[in-house]
């Protein structure tokens, strides 16, 4: 079975800067992984990358989707075939309606598989369902796209976005980074349901509490643009008690 | 109708200090029937315009427009003074509303001395020539306590090579109105020039009177178009602002708030593309306290437009607790289009609160890479934003009607200008 996603020896930066040094990463359907790593050694780069954002340049290696070269695409091509990326910062978009634009959204996705669109009728239903389900207050419907939410709120819109838009791939780069509790389970919750044997997750994590109510598969350590150890759920209780200086030592 | 006869203006108007005015205008302005009461306002406003003359380069008021157009512009034949023509203002009155024309006699003499007051102190010699030498000019009260439902249209029809239109229209105090304003060509005149339309409006408020006004640019043609409201004690004003552009557009709005807790939301939305020019001259004068001012104009400039906003608010000495924002906007979506703002405040009291900001910006990359990120193609991502930017200063307006209307104006010129 071809892997969901496969990068090969990816070197890619920003502006003439080499970020990533050379990763490489296969994630298999149904599998769940977690990247962790120091502030500015790459993971969010990594995401951008793999979401096709303009700004960045691959030098060379390969990104595989589903067996299929990505890095000729556009973003939104990508985010078409079932590319999701949960942002570490969510972008305010005011005078975007919330609902609409997800409705718009979610009808991309569903012409690329060949689907009738949506009508907002039925669309409004799917949405009200996927908002209980998440705890998502009915008041976010309707405003601009995460205008003047908190960052937690924010956060919970990205998981509610994926939980509509259902990825066959979802990088969420830090989408537990300043939520309490409450919040933490209920995004945990929205993650949990999208794991499937036929999608695949890939967590962006600085902290080992979000992988109790996620359970990766297997968790990468990524700095200075490599990948520098990968292990099991094991890895990320060692990084927490140590640090990352240990593995940065050796390398 | 009776005869009048023709007389002789005053003396001063024939001693040209001012070398350049054309003797297209003085003519026109000589060959006008003398009426008591037009003749107030007349005589005012020419003397307001000789005094100023024409528009000389490096004028202030014309930065960002082309001197020499506007001048040629304001130098054609005026239309001969035919007060049966169908051009210049035209409105159907309701009950609430009384329509004098100052051409008779029966025009109460507080509106014509308020009109008077209006000219006398105009310092736009486009709409100072308005009031000079339109064939018509038209006085309108809304009486006191009276609140219109209905929107009340006013439409402003050229025809020929150049109309000039004047309007004063008085709102008593309490009273409520929706006014539409819109400028339409009666007959386009082909050729290089098109036609020519110079209006002015003087809009004053009562103590408490609230207006809602919205107005959309002529999709063709020439236009000069001044705006002067005037609020007493405690009046409202909400105003919108749409153009497309053309290939000669200004608009100029003055805002006078006389008397303490005076309310004006000035709004603008553009799309200006093709070779279309837009330019916008706004002038906020707080004269009084504890009175509040906004200003939000967002233009969109595509292809060759080229959009202009030059904003001036005045806070007097004595206007404490002034609150005044200034927000001038653009968005380029060509390399070839132009924009440019001034933002001025002149503050002469300490216990204000002003700000102001000026930006011209292309579409937010992170913005577009977001929408992108969930499925939007390009195009649609772009219109989305493009969609949100102008609706930000349209939404506002309570003229639904005449708001949705303005707005499909400017996302076809979205559409066709790309
Ligand atoms: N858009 C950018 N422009 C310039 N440098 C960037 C940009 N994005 C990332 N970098 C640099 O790349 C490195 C990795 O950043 P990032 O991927 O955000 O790290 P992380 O998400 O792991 O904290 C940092 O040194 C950062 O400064
Ligand atoms: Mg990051």
């Amino acid at each position: 079975m071809t892997a969901i996603l496969e990068i090969k020896d990816l070197k890619a930066g920003h502006s003439g800067l080499e970020i990533l040094k050379g990763i490489s990463l296969k994630i298999e359907a149904g599998e769940v992984h977690a990247i962790m790593g120091p502030n500015g050694s790459g993971k969010s780069t990594l995401s951008k990358i793999v979401a096709g954002h303009p700004d960045y340049q691959v030098i060379s290696g390969e990104i595989l989707f589903h067996g299929k070269n990505l890095l000729d695409l556009p973003a939104d091509q990508r985010a078409r075939l079932g590319i999701f990326l949960g942002f570490q910062y969510p972008v305010e978009i005011p005078g975007v309606n919330n609902s609409e634009f997800l409705r718009m959204a979610y009808n991309s996705r569903r012409k690329e598989k060949g689907l009738e669109e949506l009508d907002p009728f039925d669309f409004q239903e799917l949405l009200t369902e996927k908002m209980q389900f998440l705890e998502v207050d009915d008041r976010f419907r309707n405003r601009g796209v995460n205008e003047g939410f908190s960052g937690g709120e924010k956060k919970r819109n990205e998981i509610l976005q994926m939980a509509v838009l259902e990825p066959s791939l979802a990088i969420l780069d830090e989408t537990d980074s300043g939520l309490d509790v409450d919040a933490l389970k209920i995004v945990s919750k929205g993650i949990n349901a999208l794991r499937k044997p036929d999608n695949a997750i890939l967590l962006i994590t600085h902290y080992q509490r979000l992988l109790d109510y996620v359970q990766p598969d297997f968790v990468h350590v990524l700095a200075q643009g490599r990948i520098l150890k990968s292990g099991g759920k094991d890895l990320a209780l060692e990084v927490e008690t140590r640090g990352y200086d240990w593995l940065t030592a050796v390398a | 109708m009776t005869a009048v006869a023709e007389t002789s203006p005053p003396q001063f108007m024939r001693k040209a200090p001012v070398p350049e005015i054309p003797e297209t205008l003085l003519s026109a302005f000589e060959s006008i029937p003398e009426l008591p009461a037009a003749s107030a306002v007349r005589s005012a406003a020419w003397k307001s315009f000789f005094d100023r003359g024409l528009p000389r380069t490096n004028d202030e008021d014309y930065s960002f427009t082309s001197i020499s157009e506007i001048k040629s512009l304001l130098s054609r034949n005026p239309q001969s003074s035919d007060l049966d023509s169908q051009s210049g203002f035209q409105f159907q009155t309701v009950t609430g509303i009384e329509a004098f024309s100052l051409n008779s006699s029966s025009t109460p003499e507080a509106l014509v001395s308020a009109w008077k007051n209006a000219a006398v102190e105009e310092q736009d010699v486009a709409s100072s020539l308005a009031m000079a030498l339109s064939p018509q000019l038209n006085a309108l009260r809304l009486k006191a306590g009276t609140h219109l439902e209905q929107p009340f249209p006013i439409v402003c029809k050229s025809n020929g090579e150049r109309t000039d239109a004047a309007l004063f229209f008085r709102f008593e105090a309490g009273s409520s109105a929706k006014v539409t304003f819109d400028s339409a060509p009666l007959a386009p005149v082909g050729g290089m020039g098109g036609g020519y339309l110079n209006a002015s409006a003087v809009f004053r408020l009562g103590a408490n009177a609230e207006l809602d006004f919205a107005q959309i640019d002529p999709a063709e043609g020439a236009q000069t178009l001044k705006l002067h409201f005037i609020l007493e004690k405690g009046a409202k004003l909400r105003f919108l602002s749409s153009s497309t552009g053309s290939r000669f557009q200004r608009l100029a709005v003055e805002v006078d708030l006389l008397d303490p807790d005076a309310e004006v939301d000035l709004r603008g939305a553009a799309v200006i593309g093709g070779s279309n020019r837009c330019h916008r001259h706004i002038l906020i004068h707080h004269h009084a306290p504890d009175c509040v001012s906004r200003q939000l104009f967002k233009a969109v400039v595509l292809g060759s437009g080229r959009s202009s906003v030059d904003g001036t608010v005045i806070v007097d000495r004595g206007a404490q607790h002034t609150d005044a924002k200034q927000l001038l906007r653009h968005l380029m979506l060509s390399k070839e289009g132009r924009a440019d703002s001034k933002p001025r405040l002149f503050i002469h009291a300490d216990d204000v609160k002003c700000g102001h900001g000026a930006t011209v910006g292309k579409m937010d990359a992170d913005q577009l890479f977001y929408l992108r990120s969930r499925g939007l193609d390009m195009e649609s991502a772009n219109s989305l934003l493009t969609h949100a930017f102008l609706g930000e200063a349209l939404d506002a307006s309570a003229l639904t009607d005449f708001r949705e209307a303005a707005r499909i104006r400017l996302l076809t010129a979205l559409e066709q200008k790309s």
